[in-house]
């Protein structure tokens, strides 16, 4: 038998008219086997096993929509937060601490009059 | 509807592209589980696959074709379950008796050749496919049987194309000779 020819036949390079007797038998003998092994090989899905797959998958589906829902909730409520927060009393400006100074040193200077500086 | 579409629609997570890709490709990786695996329980396989296919559609590029990249995510997936069952000790090849009913009978215009086939006992000769090595069993099943190009079939195994062609004429050296074996 050729293993040239016998391989060349198969990846349709050569006619079955180009094949020498010993050959085509073995190429005839290898073709049923391989239309053996196809129904062998054969796999027809169950509808439970596609129903299963696409259960798990509208699943992930939902868990990924709930979990952009609470993230977007999470955020819109942080941002509320930060947004409405009470800002911190400020400080009063530097004039307005300088007039009230001014005013407690006048009422000292009152006091000590008082006194009987 | 052209692939071009659906693959729009798997990255919109759309219900039904989900269900037309499980319909058009199951029974292909299913097949390719059996042949490499050895073995008819391949639903879990299937479904491995088919949750990596979805969850990694996005990252498709369209560099090769939409089934070859199936393939390739099928046969490392069946990898990785052979590798998990090797680690158990588990037997993988299981041939169930009732399989003599999916036999195909030559049909009555075939010639000598058919016949002296069919003269092989079935369970011999899908003994003998149980001692071919995975590999080879895929080789056959990816040229011989589903007729992949050398390159579809490089692509789907992350080989040379020199290596596919040897290991495929080794592979039918070896399914030949497991032949001659199971006729005697």
């Amino acid at each position: 038998m050729n293993e040239q020819e016998f391989n060349s036949f198969f990846d349709g390079e050569l006619k079955d008219s180009d094949l020498d007797a010993e050959t085509l038998n073995e190429v005839k003998l290898y073709s049923e086997a391989v239309r053996i092994l196809k129904a062998r090989f054969e796999y027809t899905p169950s509808p439970v096993s596609e129903a299963r797959v696409l259960a798990k998958l509208s699943k992930k589906k939902r868990i990924f929509r709930q979990v952009v829902i609470t993230a977007s909730a999470v955020a819109i409520a942080l941002f509320a937060v930060i947004a409405l927060w009470p800002e911190k009393p400020s400080s009063p400006p530097q004039s307005e601490r300088a007039a009230v100074t001014d005013v407690f040193d006048y009422l000292n200077t009152v006091r000590l009059v008082g006194d009987g500086f | 509807m052209n692939s071009d579409e659906l693959l729009a629609a798997l990255r919109r997570r759309e219900d039904w592209a989900y269900r037309k890709l499980y319909r058009e490709y199951a029974g292909k990786i299913g097949s390719i589980a059996k042949a490499y695996l050895g073995t008819d329980d391949v639903d879990d396989v299937v479904q491995e696959v088919m949750i990596k296919v979805l969850r990694n559609i996005k990252k498709f590029k369209g560099k090769s074709k939409l089934t070859t990249w199936i393939y390739r995510i099928a046969v490392n997936v069946c990898k990785d379950f052979l590798s998990k069952y090797r680690r158990r000790g588990e037997i993988l090849t299981d041939f169930p008796e009732d399989e003599e009913r999916s036999f195909i009978h030559p049909s009555a215009d075939t010639d000598v050749f058919s016949e002296a086939m069919n003269s092989i006992a079935y369970d011999r000769l899908m003994k003998a496919v149980e001692k071919l090595p995975s590999e080879d069993r895929l080789l056959v099943k990816l040229r011989d049987i589903d007729g992949l190009s050398y390159e579809e079939i490089s692509q789907v195994l992350g080989k040379p194309i020199g290596s596919v062609k040897s290991g495929l004429h080794y592979a039918r050296k070896k399914l030949r000779q497991m032949i001659e074996g199971a006729k005697q």
